[in-house]
């Protein structure tokens, strides 16, 4: 019975092709929606995962305000403003028995410029060449990172990241940039090496910041512009210790040396679990969105279930002479609907697969299609199908057998 | 025991309103089995109303109805549809085939309503075909028949459950005359095969293939050869 109902359907939508495509549309356009943004979020997910977890699970980056909310949650806009760490607290956190790495970033506001070339944008980072072992995102592709000794002498030497590097000195190659001067806050810097990254930078906290990227070392930065901060901490805690624990000693450390509690330590399943609880809510967020066109497609399924349940009127009396219940009746015109509905689930699979294909080749972002979200959107199409097709199918199986013979 | 047995049926249509009108006026009859009976009558006398109510499509106001023993006015609304697919064949006026299947599947329908297997379907439903003399039309839509030859498909349809009673309203009207009397010779065969048949029509030409005749007028159903 279910498959003569499956076949059944299949022939009526047959006759209405024009028909049966338009109101599936909305379900088409639907699933899609569905698909490529999940995909999309949990391609972006996972990138940023992958990142983090290149840093190592030994890590702790430390960053100024507290990120953490009380309920737990996480507050971005803490993390802007003046920073409140300093050069002494390196020195202290240093100290600490766990830990075996430290190294500052920084930020100068400062526009970098060669010749009549401006990088505009671009982030002016003083960091120590240890920076360069805790985040292992950078690929040198000319020359040399600058030197713990040149940082110690306060020596006027510059990293360049790609697109810096293609603002200062358009149609160079990058071999041709070293040896060449960038003058940053009214002092030249000589050029020693560019690197490039595909990844964004979550020692910066996201965003796309290796791309700009023109470092400088430390103390010389500090030596022009007494008032760069320490945007940052990265720590390094030995092998054996645990990272949570070492997080704590970090945090009651700063908290000793600052009198007040305005510093956010990190772990990597800190900043694992912040990301999870980010992406997870827009997901919800744009689930929601598109389960409006899916609500749309519904509409658009019941609309043409009903129009149908009329045209055929006369056929539904024939079936009730012939022997066919209410409930043979309402299964019939359920299992169109559900089909209806399930067709443009698969079809906008289909299209979301496409979709992600172009988006991917475009835009270089990952999308990843995998069968949960698959079958989560084919999950809604039956479920549109059944919640938009209950009403026409009823009405259908309430129908007189006598008028609807008799119906012209 | 009869096939079926109605006494003092009544059937009113709008009661309680202006336009009420009483459509059965105590009607009483019953029917044997291998019986083919007719009834006539003018328009609007009732014919239909009473082969809907006999046909499980439609209830009585009052009286009673049994159908092979099993009083039908004092059942469930929800048993009906299963006694109809059993007990009762229908073929209309119009043949009422669906025009999107094709003539096996519209004679497959009420087996799969009975939840034949479905290989016994493809038996039942060629057996039928060969009995009405269509197995070269197996695979036609309908739109590509002939009229005799839709009635035909209409009669095997009416078949295919082995129903106890067939009931035919105006089986010819739509047909010329040579295609009527077709119709009418095959229904005559099938009941001298022992099917017990109900035929409801205008032409008295029709009428006299049955055996037994009934005339119904204003909603008053009498026995006899009375001419319309
Ligand atoms: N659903 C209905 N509502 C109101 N009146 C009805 C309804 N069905 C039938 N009637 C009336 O009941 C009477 C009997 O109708 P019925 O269809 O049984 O006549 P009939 O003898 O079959 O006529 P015909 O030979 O034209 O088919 C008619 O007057 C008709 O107008
Ligand atoms: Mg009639």
């Amino acid at each position: 019975m279910i498959f003569s109902n499956i076949k059944m359907a299949l022939v009526s939508l047959k006759v209405s092709k024009m028909r049966s495509f338009l109101t599936m549309l909305g379900i088409i356009i639907g699933v899609m929606q569905i698909i490529v943004l999940i995909g999309l979020g949990q391609g972006i997910k996972q990138d940023i995962t992958n990142e983090i977890t290149q840093l190592g699970s030994n890590i702790l980056i430390v960053i100024s305000g507290k990120v953490q909310n009380s309920q737990g949650g996480f507050n971005p806009s803490a993390a802007i403003g003046a920073s409140t760490l300093t050069e002494a607290d390196l020195t202290a956190l240093k100290k600490l028995p766990d830990i075996v790495g430290v190294t500052p970033i920084g930020i100068m506001t400062a526009v970098p410029s060669a010749g009549n070339n401006q990088a505009q944008g671009a982030m002016v980072l003083a960091i120590e060449p240890s920076f360069f072992e805790f985040t292992k995102t950078y690929n040198l592709t000319a020359g040399r990172l600058f030197t713990q000794s040149e940082n110690d002498q306060y020596a006027k030497t510059v990293v360049l990241g790609k697109d810096a590097c293609a603002a200062l000195f358009p149609n160079e190659e990058a071999v041709n940039v070293l040896g060449k001067t960038v003058t940053i806050s009214k002092v030249d810097f000589t050029v020693v090496g560019t690197v490039e990254t595909a990844q964004t930078n979550s020692l910066m906290g996201g965003g796309n910041t290796s791309i700009g990227l023109v470092a400088i070392p430390f103390k010389t930065a500090k030596s022009i512009n007494p008032n760069t901060q320490i945007f940052r901490i990265g720590l390094k805690a030995s092998d054996n210790a645990d990272v949570k624990v070492v997080a704590k000693e970090v945090q009651a450390k700063l908290q000793e040396l600052h009198g007040a509690d305005d510093t956010t330590v990190f772990t990597q399943n800190d900043l694992l679990k912040v990301v999870d609880n980010v992406l997870g809510l827009i997901t919800k967020a744009i689930v929601g969105l598109a389960s409006i066109s899916l609500l749309v497609g519904g509409i658009g399924i019941m609309n043409i279930m009903l129009v149908a349940v009329m045209e055929r009127t006369r056929e539904i009396g024939l079936r009730k002479a012939v022997g066919a219940s209410g409930s043979h009746i309402l299964t019939q015109f359920l299992t169109e609907s559900v089909i209806l509905s399930l067709l443009g689930g698969i079809v906008g699979v289909g299209l979301a697969a496409v979709v992600s294909f172009v988006v991917k080749k475009q835009f270089d972002l990952s999308i990843i299609v995998n069968v949960q979200s698959i079958i989560i959107a084919m999950g809604f199409s039956v479920a549109v199908g059944i919640i938009f097709g209950i009403a026409p199918a009823t009405k259908a199986a309430r129908k007189n057998p006598i008028e609807a013979l008799r119906y012209e | 025991m009869p096939i079926l047995r109605l006494e003092n049926i009544n059937k009113s249509y709008n009661q309680d309103t202006p336009t009420a009108f009483q459509a059965l006026k105590n009607v009483s009859f019953s029917v044997e089995p291998g019986e083919f009976i007719s009834i006539m009558g003018p328009s609007g006398s009732g014919k239909s109303t009473l082969l809907n109510i006999i046909g499980i499509l439609d209830v009585a106001d009052t009286g009673s109805y049994q159908l092979n023993g099993v009083e039908i006015t004092s059942l469930g609304k929800s048993r009906l549809p299963a006694i109809r697919r059993k007990e009762i064949g229908f073929i209309f006026q119009t043949f009422n085939l669906l025009p999107r299947l094709s003539v096996f599947q519209n004679v497959q329908m009420p087996l799969m309503y009975s939840r034949v297997q479905s290989n016994k379907q493809k038996d039942r439903v060629d057996e039928l075909l060969g009995l009405v003399k269509l197995t070269q039309r197996r695979n036609y839509l309908p739109t590509k028949l002939s009229g005799g030859e839709k009635q035909r498909v209409a009669i095997a349809r009416a078949l295919a459950n082995n129903p106890s009673i067939i009931l035919a309203d105006e089986p010819t009207g739509n047909l010329d005359s040579k295609s009527g009397r077709e119709i009418m010779e095959a229904l005559a065969e099938l009941n001298r095969q022992g099917r017990t048949i109900l035929l409801v029509t205008h032409d008295q030409n029709i009428a006299d293939f049955a055996q037994r005749h009934f005339f119904m007028a204003d909603g008053v159903l009498t026995e006899g050869g009375q001419k319309s």
